[in-house]
């Protein structure tokens, strides 16, 4: 059995070789990763924008300074055509004695509520309010919990779109045809064209994580995570591979299934923990939980309880879908 | 010239629908329009939410906030729960209020990766509140509205440019590459080589086997979501312009990709620059530069404009002539592509 998966094995990581994939797969999360580092320090230090324009006093500016970044303009047609553009930055200008605040009228509530705020509370000298300030010190931030659980599930989906591809390509070229009459049993198929993409998910996690966060995270936990859940994006593979027949095909279930994989993640991110029921029928939630605790260990469950979910639900999924992939790929 | 631009869309076409893609666009657009009527909520906070525990006498601050419909998930009944509450979700900063109207003292907690300036403005914030419940509104400050005041939009609703975007513009990018590197494999482009017709018929072809894919999909949506309320002549106008500049930009890189493996990466990254924008459509006081100069960020919030109007009509009339200009330019480069590595190849 292990010469078998030996052989494929070898085909495979020739055939992955020869196509650049190995190159692309290595590649792509590590820009992700380039990129969100790149920017997660802008977004967590999100700075809103105000904009002022000459009449307004030096000493307001520098107060305003405190809250935002302060841009100035010459003239009140500069600051309305700047308030006027697409994002939704409040202007700030001063007319006989008073100030006002220039909006275009399609703003959130927020952004009237906060420029009032922030000039009443710099306009008024004598408030009778005090201000302490504490930090719970957690090292990652929430954005770096969310980019650094979102590469990892784009890790795992790689390595299941490699296998996808990869099985078409096979498809097209009749290889699946000559494999159904050999040897080679459908679990030697799985193990040999897992093998790689196992390998790679573990190696890119543990460069991606390093660029992302460096030291400040338990990478024993990373480790444990991809080995739980990268079955998620072989069967993703598997069923890319199983249910088309070409190229289009294949872009037809990505286009279909990615949503599910990506958004219901990141959906359950900015969903109150009481409604998390909803998302417990999808393994990639609790892969997204695992993840979520290597960054921050303060979620409702704890990192050993969702990996176990997630490795059993995998696990359960690759079984329950094998004989739908042996029909598919006819392999005994 | 008509009829071989007729037969090559209706070729194009047929590939698609050969593999399903208009049971799969309708499926899509069906699944977007449930998530956004039954599912998605119209209340949702995407920026960090403040957990609150009123420590004053009688409870002012919780008693005027409940009022004033903010959620009493918000609000715990001791420091202790507020500290569980905020370990629980990074996403959350907590405000303890202390004293009375007259002399609040706010203890606010970071989850400690805030700037100075998201403290600042939430106790700016958190004064603004008492001075509310106080009656105390400054004389010195008027708003002024450069357009009449628009309601709020609901969360659910203000998603719908974005998925509009995302597939009807963004999927054009790869779905034209998907649909060449098939025609590569079954050899239909050997065959185009040595038919009558010219680069401009092949291109202007998988344009418009892109768009009436794109059209169904549109339609579903707005009809089910926004329903009449919605000028469609000027949607169709902005979603034709951007989905025919990224399926433009997307035949004019594939075509120097040998296969679909190798292109599926390089469109994974184009394709997560163009999404960018979506950072700042979700909080719009982030708008660093480099996401203003994308071209999906001006069609992104051209598609909030018209479909929850607020009179930017000359912004949208030069955007519209822009996506022009810029859909030209990526024609005449497309041509180009087209013609010196698909037509030429083999040759």
């Amino acid at each position: 059995m292990f010469k078998k998966i030996k052989y494929y094995f070898k085909q495979n990581l020739i055939l992955s070789l020869r196509n650049n994939m190995i190159i692309y797969m290595t590649v792509f999360p590590i820009l992700l990763a380039l990129g969100l580092s790149f920017f997660m320090p802008n977004v967590t230090e999100i700075e809103t924008t105000i904009a002022v324009d000459n009449t307004i006093e030096q000493n307001k500016i520098d107060k305003l300074e405190d809250y935002g970044n302060v841009i100035t303009y010459n003239n009140l047609d500069a600051l309305k055509e700047r308030v006027n553009q697409w994002d939704d930055v409040a202007g700030i200008t001063k007319m006989d004695g008073k100030y006002n605040i220039i909006l275009e009228g399609n703003e959130p509530e927020e952004t009237a509520e906060m420029s009032e705020a922030v000039l009443g509370l710099i306009l008024n000298q004598n408030n009778q309010y005090s201000f302490n300030y504490a930090s719970l010190e957690k090292d990652n931030s929430s954005m770096v919990e969310l980019a650094g659980s979102l590469v990892l599930l784009t890790i795992i989906l790689i390595a299941g779109l490699t296998i996808g591809l990869g099985i078409i390509d096979e498809k097209e070229n009749d290889v699946i045809n000559a494999l159904s009459v050999s040897p080679i049993s459908l679990k030697e198929f799985i193990l040999s064209k897992s093998i790689i993409s196992i390998f790679f998910a573990v190696v890119l996690s543990f460069i991606t994580v390093f660029i992302m966060v460096g030291n400040s995270v338990n990478y024993w936990l990373v480790l444990i995570a991809v080995l739980a859940s990268v079955k998620i994006g072989i069967i993703w593979g598997f069923l890319i591979g199983g249910i088309a027949d070409n190229l289009i095909g294949a872009i037809g279930v990505i286009k279909s299934t990615a949503l599910f994989l990506i958004a219901v993640p990141m959906a359950s991110v900015y969903t109150p923990i009481k409604f998390h029921w909803v998302y417990y029928i999808f393994p990639n939630y609790w892969a997204f939980k695992s993840y979520q605790n290597i960054f921050n260990q303060n979620q409702w469950i704890n990192f050993n309880y969702a990996s176990i979910i997630t490795f059993i639900f995998s696990l359960g999924l690759l079984l329950v879908l094998t004989p739908y992939f042996k029909r598919k790929l006819n392999i005994r | 010239m008509l009829n071989k631009y007729l037969n090559l869309t209706k070729q194009n076409l047929t590939i698609l629908m050969r593999n399903n893609f208009h049971l799969i666009v309708i499926g899509l657009a069906v699944i977007m329009v449930i998530l956004v009527n039954f599912v998605i909520p119209g209340q949702v906070k995407i920026t960090p939410k403040e957990l609150f525990f009123d420590n004053t006498n009688n409870n002012i601050v919780q008693d005027y906030l409940l009022k004033n419909d903010v959620q009493k998930d918000r609000f715990v009944d001791s420091e202790k729960k507020l500290y569980e509450r905020l370990n629980q979700n990074s996403n959350t900063l907590g405000v303890i209020i202390d004293g009375n109207k007259d002399n609040t003292s706010f203890t606010i907690i970071g989850q400690g990766n805030e700037n100075d300036e998201a403290f600042n403005l939430l106790s700016a914030a958190m004064a603004n509140l008492i001075d509310r419940i106080k009656n105390n509104q400054n004389e010195n400050i008027n708003i002024q509205y450069l357009r009449p005041q628009q309601p709020n939009i609901p969360f659910n609703q203000k998603l719908i440019p974005i998925i509009i975007f995302t597939e009807v513009i963004l999927l054009g990018f790869l779905l034209v590459a998907v649909i060449v590197f098939q025609e590569k494999e079954e050899g239909g482009i050997k065959a185009f080589r040595v038919s009558p017709a010219n680069t401009i018929v092949y291109i202007l072809s998988k344009v418009s086997a892109n768009l009436i894919l794109a059209y169904l999909y549109l339609l579903i949506v707005l009809l089910f979501t926004l329903g009449f309320n919605v000028n469609y002549l000027n949607i169709f106008v902005l979603t034709t312009l951007g989905s025919i500049l990224m399926t433009l930009l997307g035949l004019s890189i594939s075509v120097f990709f040998k296969n679909l493996e190798e292109f599926i990466f390089v469109a994974l990254i184009v394709l997560s620059i163009l999404a960018l924008p979506m950072m700042t459509y979700l909080t719009p006081s982030f708008s660093p530069d480099f996401f203003r100069f994308l071209p999906s960020y001006s069609v992104l919030f051209g598609l909030r404009e018209l479909l929850f109007t607020s009179g930017k009509n000359s912004i949208l009339f030069n955007l519209n002539m822009l996506l022009v200009l810029e859909g030209i330019g990526m024609f005449i480069i497309a041509t180009w592509s087209v013609n010196r590595k698909l037509m030429k190849e083999g040759k």
